[in-house]
């Protein structure tokens, strides 16, 4: 009888726990705070989908009626017309093509310091890594100007610009490429390369052979930001393009903005540009953050 | 197959000599072990071998070739890592094929090597796993097979077994040496763990603050060490050390500590006299020396085998038992002594009890306490 007490008092007192618990303000205050931010985050992202797949009715109201938070007839009407442009296309196939070879520049020219910085020690050498990662503190409005000038110059002015404004892009990300890879090559321990020269491979090879694809996920992340800091990036793009009839995406889209046209339309090339943003982030997150730490460690 | 010879081999990085004037000739297909405390340098002797680590002084042979500037790939040798350093990105097979990949051996022949290899350390069928998918022990397995696999004239081991529990090192260490016996390549090994070395090699090479203390076959470290660390690093539980004074009485040499007294056998008094440069009267002058008694030499009375000898006596009250099973490890206090006494399992002998020793004189040691060599 007594045990049949004691295990009915048992669930009693854990629910009075529970309801004082429910009746934490400082919990709820801290709660609508991150409701406030994600909320602040998320909601010009809303817009920008709404407004996609808008019908004339839901963006054009002449002040008759409040904009709808959801369109009347949802539809994909502006991409279709986005998609049916030859200079979008173009302009899309430039941005893609840029940002993919300002990922080979970067990596090129990065990940070779990054081993270094990793594996041998010279003096200066923690000066220097804090130089290369501190260049990124300068704007990109400032340092634009002189790269530009530069851009416009003989020999460089010769270099198409698809190549010019890959080549800026990638002089931009390079830091972070020497960055990410310098902290994942440090966690790759030196067994692998000695064991590697042992059993006859060169420098070279135990570099190609053992460390680059060990390091993979990791220059992975940083490969991925390269390429999406050269999808993102304006100023250099529109400094270099500024004589060209060329366009990366940001640079056309400044373009379209000069002529007013239709909200729809401009929201469905906003879509468009973010897309690529979005998957990957959503992908390869883990990559990201495990390159970014790993980074960040060391 | 190749010896591999250490002449005046030193190692230093700026100002610290980590490695200092180190003399060895490994004969080619022995199986030496370097062993020593962390830090000693063992491990840089084996990379210096291995090509990894620049020889500051001395010259390194190979076989007959002077092997100082000779890169890692064209010494004839393979080693295992005490990390086991396999290729995180590739199967076994793969890891087990990599050098002969690079030596461009022909497929066939290449399929052929890494099956033998895999055989021969029993992971016959686990060719397709990656090295995530493996125990520690497989790991090891398969980080040796790939060095065997390129047939090396000198297989060099950096604690390969000291990442594996203590039941499956045991039985990886009697599969190195059925492995050696197969393969019949010199092999140097490094290890901490002496028993290990005691048991796996034909001569231990003792290194001790980067230098070599004793080189020799097992047995003959663990009888006749050279010096005091030897001694005491060779041999469990540990050699005994007594600070102890040497005294003539009534025409015999005695070993005097404070709590007991033991006489010493004519071979043995004669070699103490002899120390310090010729016959020598301690009468009038006593001299220090380091009593050494291995834990085996000293015996319970009741139980110890007839001995010639009288004065080697010493009585003790048992402080702590440690059973292992086919013999109990007993700590003793004579007087201010504090000893241990390797006992048989039907000892009598009970905590807080006096107990009666009797000490195998034959196998005694002393010490010169200054330059702490061995007298005998």
């Amino acid at each position: 009888m007594s045990a049949t007490v004691e295990v009915t008092e048992g669930p009693v007192l854990s629910k009075a726990e529970g309801r004082r618990r429910s009746i934490n303000w400082g919990t709820i205050g801290w709660a609508v705070m991150l409701f406030l931010a994600v909320f602040a985050i998320l909601l010009p992202i809303y817009i920008m989908f709404k407004t996609a797949i808008a019908d004339r009715a839901s963006i054009v109201t002449g002040g008759r009626y409040p904009e709808p938070l959801w369109p009347f007839e949802p539809n994909l009407d502006q991409f279709g017309v986005l998609f049916g442009k030859k200079d979008f296309i173009t302009s899309g196939l430039f941005s893609l093509w840029v940002a993919l070879l300002s990922v080979a520049f970067a990596l090129l020219l990065g990940t070779p310091a990054a081993f270094a910085l990793a594996r041998f020690k010279f003096p200066g050498m923690g000066v220097l890594a804090l130089v290369i990662i501190g260049i990124r503190l300068f704007p990109d409005v400032a340092s634009a100007i002189p790269v530009a000038e530069w851009f416009m110059k003989p020999p460089l002015v010769y270099i198409p610009a698809l190549i010019q404004v890959a080549m800026a892009h990638a002089l931009v990300s390079a830091p972070y490429v020497v960055y990410i890879c310098q902290g994942v090559f440090a966690t790759i321990p030196k067994d692998l390369e000695e064991q590697a020269e042992i059993m006859g491979a060169s420098k070279l090879q135990a570099f190609i052979n053992v460390v680059i694809p060990v390091a993979l996920p990791g220059m992975a992340a940083a490969a991925i930001y390269t390429f999406l800091l050269s999808w993102n990036e304006f100023i250099f793009a529109y400094y270099l393009l500024f004589q060209s009839t060329a366009n990366t995406l940001p640079v056309y889209m400044m373009r379209l903005l000069t002529w007013t046209p239709q909200r729809n339309y401009l929201a469905a090339l906003a879509v468009v540009l973010s897309l690529p943003v979005i998957l990957f982030t959503f992908l390869v997150q883990r990559y990201m953050i495990a390159g970014m730490t790993a980074g960040a460690v060391k | 197959m190749a010896n591999v010879k250490f002449e005046h081999i030193t190692k230093r990085y700026g100002d610290v000599t980590v490695v200092s004037d180190v003399n060895l000739d490994i004969a080619d297909g022995e199986f030496v072990c370097f062993v020593g405390p962390s830090g000693c340098g063992k491990s840089t002797c084996l990379r210096m071998v291995a090509g990894l680590e620049e020889i500051t002084e001395g010259r390194l042979y190979i076989g007959e070739r002077l092997a100082n500037y000779v890169p890692p790939k064209d010494r004839g040798i393979a080693m295992v890592f005490q990390s086991y350093a396999l290729f995180p990105h590739m199967t076994v097979n793969a890891n087990i094929s990599f050098g002969l990949k690079i030596k461009k051996v022909p497929e066939a022949e290449r399929r052929e090597k890494i099956k033998w290899a895999l055989d021969l350390v029993d992971l016959g069928g686990l060719g397709e796993r990656y090295p995530k998918e493996l125990s520690g022990g497989q790991r090891q397995r398969v980080a040796l097979a790939r060095a065997l696999v390129l047939s090396p004239e000198v297989l060099l081991l950096d604690e390969p077994l000291s990442n594996l529990d203590a039941k499956l090192r045991l039985k990886m260490r009697t599969e190195m040496k059925r492995i050696h016996k197969m393969v019949e390549a010199t092999v140097i090994y490094v290890t901490h763990d002496q028993v290990e070395a005691m048991t796996l090699s034909d001569r231990i090479a003792i290194i001790n603050l980067g230098q070599l203390m004793q080189a020799g076959p097992p047995l003959e470290v663990y009888a006749r060490p050279n010096n005091m660390f030897v001694a005491g690093f060779i041999g469990s539980p540990p050699i005994n050390l007594m600070q102890a004074k040497l005294e003539e009485r009534d025409g015999k040499l005695f070993v005097v500590t404070p709590d007991f007294a033991l006489s010493l056998p004519e071979d043995k008094a004669a070699k103490a006299r002899a120390w310090g440069g010729g016959p020598q009267d301690f009468g009038e002058l006593s001299r220090a020396v380091v009593l050494g008694a291995r834990p085996q030499d000293i015996y319970e009375t009741a139980h110890a085998p007839a001995m010639p000898w009288t004065g080697n006596t010493i009585r003790a009250i048992v402080d702590v038992m440690e059973p292992l099973g086919d013999a109990v490890v007993a700590t003793v206090l004579a007087g201010q002594q504090v000893l241990q006494v390797t006992l048989p399992p039907e000892t009598e002998a009970q905590s807080d009890r006096p107990i009666d020793l009797i000490v195998d004189l034959s196998n005694i040691h002393l010490f010169d306490p200054q330059t702490e060599e061995a007298i005998f």
